[in-house]
């Protein structure tokens, strides 16, 4: 791989952080489902995206010439490896339709009632679709331009927001049993953690193989953190039974903010802020997916097929969860268990295969 | 409308890589992409593309019983 | 015309018909001999007399030539040589294409009769602009003083300002028609490379008819053509091209340009002018975060008032949101045809004010503006908000110091404004994020467009946009092979991309 088309560890930490976070706090399902029990839920969640993150980084470091697909060939063998990047494939569909959808849905809910939601998703797919032809060190450096301004947002934002949290919304704990905060922490583990997957295709684009796993903990804490305080801050302002019931409780709760007689109407921030984050996730999706694509099927110039690439993004977002409910119920009762299968079984498959190589060589 | 514009684009814009592929004599990469803009095209079209299937669809036909014996328990 | 390398006979006569024939029609090309006792030639001597300073010539040259060949004994290309050597400094002369090179550069060329070799000296006598204050990066602490049209004048601004033996000048000849001088000026010691030599090849592989001004060069050694941004700098003023020579770039000069190029830049640069290291580091750093602010205001003003007043009403204060409306109150027009129509007559303005006489230039783009802006408002066709908006978007603009930056955001501003009458704050996002990711994506000879956001270290970051106190500055502002850290890409069009590695 030429040296000019690798990234640094910071970078991948903060892309890694933007796509997490993308449009993480727009729902806050397991806020809703687990109250003041949710952060056990993104812990263990969280813990959980290490260990599979840890899977991939040592099955990368053992194989430090190779790229992750060439792995999977190596390790699975030719057609089993070619599945399984199926797989993938298909689990990216998946996460970018839903990602395209929740970004409609929010607008055409809340901010633009009556644009039509596949023109949203057009534009949004043409956008990714240039930023994914465009490279991995532009999105990057993109990234690293953005950031520390939706830092600064965040910040205020939930300076804002703490005022307004008089008692701590994560009291009394332990109020719910322990299955139905395993099922949290699966949803937490399907949405967001869990998307870190896709990130192990892109390990061996690293320039220093040894950093690899803490600057992508580094962006995964971030994005856990920043999950956290926008639950605590969400059910600190709203309540936990409006927090339960509320489209986009985390909105809702940007929206009471009001300082000083004047200054109010600070959701333009948040709206800001979930559209470009969701936009650098369908693009990371969108170029891990070009990758795979470009294995699988062996492809020798790629240039052509990134604007058939996107147009397959846009059907698949256009026909998927056409009503919110659908998406609701998708979330909750389909994709934690879809998902399983990337995340933590072929991650998993992954390192036992390496692990068995390595004890036969 | 939209969807239709697709449609046409895409048979258009398949037509034409296939046979730029071809005459670089790249017969895998024609045949892809032909396949792709084909696929992105029966899904474009205006006639019969809601009843075709989906990921969400596909995954939610698949998991539906798994996640419905799991959540109950 | 087609110059053949004919060497220069011996016989004069043969000579001056060769030129005679090449510069046929040409009536200010003199020819001159000097005979000898006997009414053969000694020697003749050919210019140009509308760039040949003619009284310097027949004081010092014609005189002394006489002289020399006439009254002293020896061979007379020896004399000659002397004679002209105490004159200025001399050129030998093997090839007619040679002397008539010599003789279109305001050159005087003195062919002695038996030798094959005629000899050269510039005597330009044409006029120059003095050096005048600059016009469009004005100061009010720095030097004042900007480039002229002539080479050596602007040259010699540079060495003042550079005493150094580092500083290197190459010398370039472009256009088979203009053959024009460009000089490509780096200090040794700063530059890389790298960097030089792929200055160097663009460059030569310059192919041109007829070179005017250096925009042709710019054109034809940046990256990306389609970008409406620009990807050299060019300045007036000399210190800032010693300013940038110091941080390792190179200038390119050109003869009969006032401008001068630097190269790479980055879109920074574009926003900060020479003055921010002439003040104290606490208002340079303060007038920086200033500009940025007229930099968003200038590209997304009446976007933004377009798409909140439009479609995010609720948005707005309670108390502006009423303000907005009651002004908007029998407006016929839409607030985007409102925003096209004032930008469009703004333009038309600026355009306007532009090709005015100085004289009366200034008074009537003030009229104007006031009789626009007043007249469509109490007419009803515009509303007040509006009016303000644009001029303090117009006012932004102004305040970016690189003109050719500040045209590219007047027209990336229209784009904008339909955008967000479209689809509001959405489209703006995206819009945004589409210009992100394009200046992301530029780069010029390898160092990305954005350089001073060092994507290797935040600490590089900071310390490279926000401005030192001088004793800090030096080190930290060099250009350094950040091309490692740029993809190298192919010169191309809108869409020029990746090599096979992209997607590996």
């Amino acid at each position: 791989m030429a040296a000019q088309n690798k990234i640094t560890h910071g970078q991948l930490s903060c892309l890694v952080f933007s796509y997490l976070s993308g449009f993480s706090t727009l729902f806050l399902s397991e806020a809703a489902l687990l109250k003041q029990d949710v952060w056990m839920s993104y812990l263990i969640g969280m813990t959980l995206a290490i260990g599979m993150l840890w899977l991939l980084c040592y099955v990368q470091w053992k194989h430090p010439l190779l790229t992750m697909v060439e792995i999977s060939d190596k390790l699975f063998g030719h057609w089993v490896s070619r599945l399984v990047l199926m797989i993938y494939l298909i689990y990216m569909l998946e996460m970018q339709a839903a990602a395209c959808r929740a970004l409609s849905t929010f607008y055409t809910t809340v901010v633009i009632p009556n644009m039509p939601s596949n023109q949203m998703i057009l534009l949004i797919i043409l956008c990714t679709t240039y930023a994914t032809y465009l490279g991995l060190t532009t999105i990057v450096r993109a990234v690293q331009i953005t950031l520390p301004f939706f830092l600064v947002g965040i910040l205020i934002i939930c300076f804002f927001l703490l005022r307004d949290v008089e008692t701590n919304p994560f009291l009394p704990q332990f109020q719910h049993s322990f299955s139905e905060v395993m099922y949290g922490s699966l949803l937490s583990l399907y949405f967001p953690f869990g998307k870190l997957v896709v990130f192990g295709f892109l390990l061996a684009r690293v320039k220093n193989m040894k950093k690899i796993f803490s600057s992508s903990i580094f962006g995964l804490i971030l994005a856990a953190l920043y999950l956290l305080v926008s639950a605590y801050l969400t059910l600190g302002t709203i309540g936990i039974h409006l927090a339960g019931t509320a489209t986009f409780p985390f909105f809702s709760s940007i929206q009471m903010v009001k300082f000083g007689e004047y200054l109010e109407r600070i959701e333009i921030t948040i709206i800001g802020i979930w559209t470009i984050f969701t936009l650098f996730e369908i693009v990371v999706l969108q170029y891990v997916f070009t990758i795979l694509l470009r294995h699988v099927f062996r492809i020798k110039n790629m240039k052509p097929f990134i604007l058939p690439i996107g147009l397959l993004f846009f059907i698949s977002a256009q026909k998927s969860f056409l009503r919110l409910s659908d998406l609701t119920f998708y979330n909750l009762n389909i994709a934690p268990f879809s998902t399983m299968l990337p995340i933590a079984i072929i991650p998993i498959m992954l390192s036992i295969m390496t692990l068995l190589r390595k004890e036969k060589t | 409308m939209l969807n239709t514009i697709i449609c046409l684009l895409s048979i258009c814009y398949g037509i034409q890589q296939f046979s730029s592929f071809r005459k670089q004599n790249e017969k895998r990469d024609a045949i892809v992409i032909l396949l792709f803009c084909g696929m992105i095209a029966i899904y474009c079209n205006p006639f019969y593309s809601a009843s075709l299937p989906t990921v969400e669809s596909f995954y939610t036909f698949v998991y539906k019983p798994i996640s419905n014996n799991l959540i109950r328990k | 015309m087609v110059l053949h390398s004919d060497l220069i006979h011996a016989s004069n006569e043969m000579n001056l018909n060769k030129l005679r024939q090449i510069f046929s029609d040409n009536e200010s090309l003199v020819i001159r001999s000097l005979m000898n006792k006997n009414g053969s030639l000694l020697a003749s001597f050919v210019y140009l007399n509308i760039l040949v300073d003619e009284k310097y010539l027949n004081q010092h040259l014609v005189r002394k030539l006489n002289e020399d060949l006439y009254i002293k004994t020896g061979p007379a290309n020896e004399l000659a040589l002397n004679t002209l050597n105490s004159l200025g400094t001399v050129i030998e002369l093997k090839h007619i294409e040679a002397v008539v090179s010599l003789i279109t550069d305001a050159g005087i060329a003195v062919m002695v009769e038996g030798s094959c070799v005629a000899y050269g000296i510039l005597m330009p006598g044409y006029e120059t602009r003095a050096i005048e204050e600059p016009k469009i990066e004005i100061n009010v602490r720095g030097p004042k003083e900007s480039f002229t049209e002539d080479l050596q004048q602007n040259l010699s601004m540079v060495h003042r300002k550079l005493k150094t033996p580092d500083l290197k000048s190459i010398s370039y000849v472009i256009g088979q028609q203009s053959q024009t001088k460009v000089m490509l000026l780096y200090l040794e010691n700063r530059i890389d490379p790298t960097l030089l030599a792929e200055i160097r090849n663009k460059i030569e592989s310059i192919q041109l008819d007829v070179l005017i001004v250096n925009a042709q060069i710019e054109e034809l050694i940046q990256d990306n053509i389609f970008t409406p941004f620009p990807q050299i700098f060019s300045t007036e003023r000399p210190d800032r091209i010693a300013t940038a020579l110091g941080r390792g770039k190179a200038a390119i000069i050109t003869d009969g340009t006032p401008i001068a190029l630097i190269a790479p830049t980055s879109f920074f640069e574009m926003l900060h002018p020479s003055e921010d290291l002439y003040e104290r580091f606490y208002f340079a750093n303060f007038l920086r975060v200033l500009r940025l602010i007229c930099l968003f205001i200038s590209l997304f003003g009446p976007a933004l008032y377009i798409s909140l007043t439009t479609f995010h009403l609720e948005m707005i204060p309670t108390p502006l949101m009423m303000a907005f409306i009651s002004s908007k109150a029998g407006i016929p027009f839409p607030t985007f045809i409102e925003a096209i129509l004032m930008e469009t007559a703004f333009e038309i303005l600026r355009e306007a004010s532009l090709r005015l006489p100085r004289a009366v230039g200034q008074s009537v783009s003030i009229v104007g503006a006031l009789i626009i802006g007043e007249a469509a408002v109490q007419s009803g066709i515009v509303s007040r908000p509006m009016v303000i908006v644009v001029a303090m978007t117009g006012i932004a603009s102004f305040a970016i110091p690189s003109f050719s930056t500040a045209i590219a955001l007047r027209m990336l501003r229209f784009p904008f404004i339909l955008i967000a009458a479209s689809y509001g704050v959405f489209g703006l996002s995206l819009s945004m994020f589409i210009l992100i990711m394009h200046l992301c994506s530029l780069q010029t000879f390898g160092v990305p467009f954005l350089e001073p956001v060092s994507f290797n270290s935040i600490r590089d970051t900071l310390m490279k946009y926000i401005l030192l106190p001088v004793k800090y500055r030096e080190n930290v502002m060099q250009v350094k092979a950040g091309r490692a850290d740029a993809p190298q890409r192919k010169k191309g069009g809108f869409l020029h991309r990746n090599d096979e590695d992209e997607y590996r």
